[in-house]
Parts: C-alpha cells; sequence; structure tokens
C-alpha cells in the first residue's frame, strides 16, 4: 500500500474509532456510573443497583465469579436445562440450544404482557408455561427449589445486559396499579415502598443501608436469610417488615409491582444472581 | 430461609404483637405544644414509666425498633465492638431519623409523648416515615396476628418517654 493510500486508511481508521466508540462508551453499570430515564415521569434522576449500597462483602462475592455463593444455584440450573421432562420427552435444550445465545436477552424483557393471559407474566411464569404448553410437564411451585434454579440460570444468561422494560401498550394498567402499589403505606407501621427506597435511599436502617428497591439483581443470594431469593420473596420479606400481611408468591399484585421496578430499574445491567446483604 | 424464620419467631408463643394493652388506643387530649403545635402532657397510665423497660423496647426490632432508624449516642456507647451480641442489640444504629442525644432538652414531655403516640400530628407537614406507635384505625393489610394492635401500649409508651426524659446535656 503506497504512502497516500496509508494515511487515507489511518485517517478513516481514526474517525470511524472516533466517533464509534462513544456509542460503546462506559455503559451505565449502576455501580460507578448510574443509568438515567428520558422519561420525565421517572422519580430518580440517577439509577442505581443495590450492589452500590450493599456491603463491601457482598460485592466482593458478587465480583469473583468463583466465590459467589450462588454458583451451586446455577449449576443446578445448568443440569436441569439439559434434563428431560414430561410427556414431550423435552429438555430446554431440546428447543433452546445453548441458553447463552438462546437466553441472552430473555432476563431484560420479563415482566411482560402475555395475550392469552391478559396480563403481564413474569420469568418464572414463563418458564412453567414451556413446561407445561410445549414439555407437557408438571409446573414448578412458585418458591420451589428448581424454579428458582431454573429462573436464575436463565437470567443470569442476560447478565451485564441492560433491563429493557415493556410497560406501554397493553401493559399499562397493570403498570400503573404496580406503580401505585410503590407508593401505598401498608401494615401496622403504615409505611410504603417509597417510603424507604424513594425518600430515605442511602440511609442506614439498621445494619443495611437502604438501596432505591430495584430488581436487577434478582434472583439474588442474600446473605442475612443464607440463601437464594427470588424477588417475591423479597417482597414478603419487606411486607412483613413494616408489620403487613404478605401476598402469595406470583400473586398478581407482585407481578404489577414487579413490572413497575423494571421500568424504574431501566437500564441498570442484569445482575443475576447478585448477591445482597 | 428468613421468611420461615421469622413467622417461627412470632408463632412460638413468645408475644410479639398481641400484647396486653395493645388493642386499646388510651384516651389522651392534644395539648398546645412549646416548638410543636401540639403535645400530650398528660401521662397515658396512671404510674410513670419505667425507664430501663423504655430503652430496652427502643432496641429491640419487635417493639420500638428505634434504633435502627435514629441514633443514641447513650445506647450506642454500650456495644463492644468484640461482643456480636452487643453489638447487634446497640451498636447498629440508622440515619432515617434524626439523632436523639439531647432530645429532652429540645421537647418537651409532652411533645416526646406525643412524638410516639403519632407522629402524624406532631409533625403535620413533614409526610413523616415514622410509624404511629399507639394508633391502631386506618391501616391497610395488616399482618392478621397484628391487625386490631398498635405497636406500644400505652405503658409501653410512658416507658420509652421515661427514658427519652433521661437524654439531655447536663447543665
Amino acid at each position: 500500500m503506497n504512502g497516500a493510500r496509508r494515511r487515507m486508511l489511518a485517517i478513516t481508521v481514526t474517525a470511524s474509532v472516533t466517533f464509534i466508540c462513544p456509542f460503546f462508551a462506559a455503559a451505565a453499570d449502576g455501580l460507578t456510573q448510574p443509568a438515567t430515564s428520558k422519561d420525565k415521569r421517572h422519580p430518580l434522576s440517577e439509577i442505581w443497583s443495590g450492589k452500590r449500597y450493599a456491603s463491601e462483602t457482598a460485592r466482593a462475592l458478587h465480583d469473583a465469579a468463583e466465590e459467589n455463593p450462588a454458583n451451586g444455584v446455577l449449576a443446578d440450573g445448568a443440569l436441569l436445562w439439559r434434563r428431560e421432562a414430561g410427556d414431550e420427552g423435552k429438555s430446554c435444550q431440546s428447543c433452546h440450544n445453548k441458553p447463552s445465545f438462546s437466553m441472552r436477552s430473555a432476563g431484560t424483557r420479563y415482566p411482560k404482557y402475555y395475550k392469552p393471559w391478559k396480563k403481564p407474566m413474569t420469568l418464572a411464569q414463563r418458564i412453567n408455561r414451556c413446561r407445561t404448553a410445549y414439555m407437557r410437564a408438571k409446573p414448578w411451585p412458585e418458591g420451589a427449589r428448581s424454579l428458582i434454579s431454573m429462573t436464575t440460570y436463565v437470567r443470569h444468561q442476560s447478565r451485564r445486559t441492560p433491563v429493557r422494560p415493556q410497560v406501554d401498550g397493553r401493559a399499562t394498567p397493570f403498570f400503573k396499579r404496580g406503580e401505585l402499589a410503590f407508593g401505598t403505606r401498608i401494615g401496622q407501621a403504615n409505611m410504603s415502598c417509597a417510603n424507604c427506597h424513594q425518600a430515605y435511599q442511602g440511609k442506614r436502617l439498621g445494619a443495611r443501608t437502604l438501596s432505591q428497591g430495584q430488581s436487577n439483581g434478582f434472583p439474588a443470594y442474600v446473605l442475612s436469610g443464607g440463601s437464594m431469593s427470588t424477588l417475591h420473596q423479597q417482597f414478603q420479606r419487606c411486607n412483613a417488615r413494616v408489620g403487613a400481611e404478605p401476598l402469595p408468591l406470583g400473586s398478581e399484585e407482585y407481578v404489577n409491582l414487579e413490572l413497575y421496578l423494571s421500568w424504574r430499574g431501566q437500564g441498570l445491567p442484569v445482575e443475576t444472581p447478585a448477591v445482597r446483604d | 430461609m428468613a421468611q420461615q424464620s421469622e413467622q417461627a419467631e412470632s408463632q412460638s408463643g413468645e408475644q410479639t404483637c398481641a400484647r396486653p394493652g395493645t388493642e386499646t388506643i388510651a384516651t389522651y387530649v392534644l395539648n398546645t405544644g412549646r416548638s410543636l403545635p401540639k403535645a400530650i402532657d398528660d401521662r397515658l397510665t396512671p404510674q410513670k414509666g419505667n425507664r430501663l423497660n423504655g430503652r430496652n423496647l427502643m432496641v429491640r426490632p419487635d417493639r420500638g425498633n428505634c434504633t435502627s432508624c435514629h441514633a443514641v449516642e447513650d445506647i450506642r456507647k454500650k456495644a463492644r465492638t468484640a461482643d456480636s451480641t452487643s453489638v447487634t442489640r446497640f451498636g447498629l444504629q440508622g440515619t432515617i431519623g434524626p439523632a436523639l442525644d439531647n432530645v429532652a432538652s429540645k421537647y418537651t414531655e409532652g411533645e416526646l409523648r406525643l412524638l410516639i403516640v403519632n407522629p402524624q400530628i406532631a409533625l403535620p407537614t413533614a409526610n413523616s416515615v415514622m410509624p404511629a406507635y399507639h394508633h391502631i384505625a386506618g391501616r391497610k393489610r395488616v399482618k392478621k396476628e397484628c391487625e386490631g394492635h398498635a405497636i406500644l401500649s400505652a405503658s409501653e409508651v410512658e416507658d420509652v418517654v421515661a427514658y427519652l426524659m433521661t437524654l439531655k446535656d447536663e447543665q
């Protein structure tokens, strides 16, 4: 290649890199850089992951892949992915092959409106839907180890990918119910999610620092409980904490709240399985 | 799992919500406060509160749980670093509400009483997150075992007031 052409190539490459690189520049990790929303209705000017408020121990366990206490759950999920179940003699792998490819955005898009049910559906409910409709296998009960393992394994395939909520169109009324629930005071202590997670984020409540109450890390390993926790199990703990009656896992109110939280935490990277205190 | 252990504790027979005195609200009169608009100057019970029990009610998570939001140096200094029992009991104090050191110099006894009984009346414009400790009505979706019960009974409120009245600078 002669000198002139080499110069042209150098200029073209430099110009391309200069203009294209910003699009790939530091994506909001929700830990050192907040995510932001263009929606003027959004209550948070800076969207931070719960990881930012977690203890050093919790963060270190999440950062070192081999140290994550949820690794056993991921291994269980991988086995279940390949295991045939139900009358069709199929496994997840039979249809979906490599999960790192087929499930790469699944963890960013739930809950979403599901037409046959005329209401939103969570990732766990989608998994069970596959089992019953396509594998003709029994659904796993909410809170069962198998369902938590598979939900964690599937959502883990979307790690580091930003959450992209689907709250418009037919999902709108359910989103609004979730938004209302977030601000409604309940329980003997008469507190709402917003009381702690909007007004007092960053303040200490006893041993822990209050986060924004985001959902990007769930199912997560919760150190104080010594076990995995789904988002709805976390809702139950929060409810009990304010002296409110918990609702069943997978209940409509919890699904609507989960839908609202996906919008509230938009742009945060999926961290499943996160490690929290 | 954490969820199960919380349920197990409340079912083990140790009285959590349904304690004597929590099912009725003492009748009280609102007086004019000194720095707050209102106060409850008269005691809710005939006898004076027990300040040591008041301090214990403040640290117990299943009673007042006050120190999870409020720092109190007089309590925090009881936490000994190497002893996790005393650290978890006394040392893990929150920063959600203001510190309560010297609170008896800032407020009258009547104002402190109203702040505990119903902070929404004591601080009408604050939209405070602090629960109303001696109040039952107007609650949604209360845990079944706590339905119809206030968080603290009238005598428990007096115990906490008695302890808070010790938090003043020695002059």
